[in-house]
């Protein structure tokens, strides 16, 4: 009982200081928020693109090109082997007269083509993979490439894999620049604390001298960095959801060029919990650190 | 109850506070430190208190040697005292009633009776009409008499007082003595570090006598 009653005196206490000093408290409190909101803007930005990629109709399309001299039996293998394959939504096959055909319906080329003796182009396939998914389409490229009687294979959407490989990236950047924040959230708890213990110095000592745990000396500081935290979460969540509204209204700008949609999501539920309870713990390490480095100056010597 | 066994203190390694210090304090007792002022009374109270630990020798409280005290026991032997500080160490943003119930929460007294436990403190110094009072507002009696009031809530086994009566005048001082005498009265041991020789002479109590660090008696 006295230990539930210990941890509301330090949460209220925390809480009282808080208020005390309101106009230090509001700009650590905006420092955490603004320190939160910037990854988390850029994450949900680019898990949307993410997602969006993922979803692009424009699906990439592989050309196998086949040898000048191949045999109508194995153009029939290899149409076989793509049939099966559970990679491969669709595919089709072009022969050399029909791609030709093509060509000389282009009037810019016709005449050229006319002065040719027999005709350059080879038989070819060209295939859909059942998904954008750079690895699948690496895989077909693979696979077919060294196929009996097929002389290259053009891949026709590498933006695709050039978009995933940013998207990638921009994760990478994400994770870094989330690193670095938390641990600046952790250095203004650190700071703030710190500041905190030299007003309350006297305290702290005498009552270490009369007989106060480090628990219940570090209690109080561990509220402070903690309730920070969480005020900070609630200003960062208000500010994204802010910021996406805006780039929203860009994005619906842009979008309607390409008569589609493209809008960014607010913060789901596990998105949420994770912002508030993400900077109530680095609060709470922040306040740990820099009460434990302070009462180790105070220990028995 | 208390045993000091050749204990040394020196901060700096050369100039040594206290050398070679043994004496016994028996429970119930009423001691006066004397010496004169840098004789190494305060340093002594510390290390009696466990507020220092000494360079070298052994002190024994209850039978226990604390210089080796692991640092998880070390707040609850730190209870068995109530300190009453030269310089008073009150806690100047809270009120006469929050100074005196601070030790009480920091030993996990019940909530419910701390109020009536406080009082009782307060009424015995003389301070119950001013338990709201901030500490700045008192004269210099009562400051003193409100920390003795917190050195004493929790009910110490041992009573340290580094000179309680310094800066007051003849009359503050009997009063205060009388406050710690009464404690003595119902068993609890208290010694008193001081350099006022008249006090001790009238008191005629046991006198640990210090000169330059060490024990002259």
């Amino acid at each position: 009982m006295n230990l539930i009653f210990g941890h509301l005196d330090a949460a209220t206490f925390a809480i009282r200081r808080i208020f005390k000093q309101p106009v230090h408290g509001v700009f650590n409190i905006a420092v955490f928020s603004l320190a939160i909101t910037l990854p988390l803007t850029f994450y949900v930005f680019i898990e949307h693109i993410s997602k969006y990629s993922g979803s692009l109709t424009a699906s990439p399309q592989i050309s196998i090109f086949l040898e000048k001299n191949i045999q109508q039996k194995r153009i029939a293998q290899i149409a076989k082997l793509l049939e099966k394959s559970p990679q491969i939504s669709k595919y089709s096959f072009i022969s050399k007269t029909e791609a030709l055909a093509e060509l000389e319906a282009q009037d810019d080329i016709s005449e050229l083509l006319s002065e040719m003796e027999s005709n350059p182009l080879p038989d070819a396939f060209v295939v859909t993979p059942s998904s954008t998914d750079p690895q699948i389409i690496s895989h077909i490229y693979e696979e077919t490439k060294n196929l009996p009687g097929v002389e290259s294979v053009r891949i026709d959407s590498e933006w695709i894999s050039k978009l995933n490989i940013i998207l990638k990236l921009s994760g990478i950047i994400v994770s870094i620049i989330s690193i670095l924040l938390a641990a600046s959230v952790v250095t203004i708890t650190f700071n703030t604390i710190r500041l905190q213990i030299l007003t309350q110095q006297e305290e702290i000592e005498f009552s270490k001298l009369i007989g106060a745990t480090n628990s219940f000396i570090r209690r109080p500081f561990l509220y402070f960095g903690a309730i920070q935290g969480f005020l900070g979460s609630q200003g960062a969540i208000l500010l994204t959801t802010i910021f996406i509204l805006l780039l929203n209204k860009g994005f619906q700008k842009l979008a309607n060029f390409y008569d589609s949609e493209l809008s960014l999501n607010t913060l789901d539920a596990d998105q949420l919990i994770l912002v508030v309870l993400l900077p109530v713990v680095l609060g709470w390490i922040g306040a740990w650190l820099s009460t434990t480095r302070h009462l180790k100056k105070l220990e028995y010597q | 109850m208390i045993k000091l066994d050749q204990v040394s203190k020196s901060y700096n390694q050369d100039i040594p506070i206290l050398k070679n210090i043994s004496f016994s304090i028996q429970e119930g007792e009423m001691v006066f430190v004397t010496g004169h002022s840098g004789a190494g009374k305060t340093s002594l109270l510390k290390l009696i208190g466990v507020v220092e630990k000494p360079t070298s020798g052994a002190i024994f409280i209850k039978g226990q040697n604390i210089t080796n005290i692991n640092s998880d026991a070390l707040p609850f032997l730190r209870r068995n005292f109530g300190l009453i500080f030269q310089d008073l160490k009150l806690l100047m943003d809270r009120d006469v009633f929050d100074n005196v119930a601070l030790p009480l929460f920091i030993s996990g007294f019940p909530r419910a009776q701390i109020p009536r436990r406080v009082r009782a403190a307060l009424d015995k110094v003389g301070l119950l009409r001013k338990e709201r009072s901030l500490p700045i507002t008192l004269s210099g009696g009562e400051q003193q008499r409100l920390s003795i009031a917190r050195a004493i809530i929790n009910r110490p086994a041992i009573l340290l007082a580094d000179e309680p009566t310094a800066n007051l005048d003849d009359a503050y001082e009997a009063d205060i003595l009388e406050i710690l005498k009464d404690f003595n009265r119902v068993g609890v041991t208290v010694i008193i570090a001081t350099h006022n020789i008249k006090m001790v002479k009238n008191m005629q109590l046991q006198n640990i006598s210090l000169k330059n660090g060490e024990l002259l008696k």
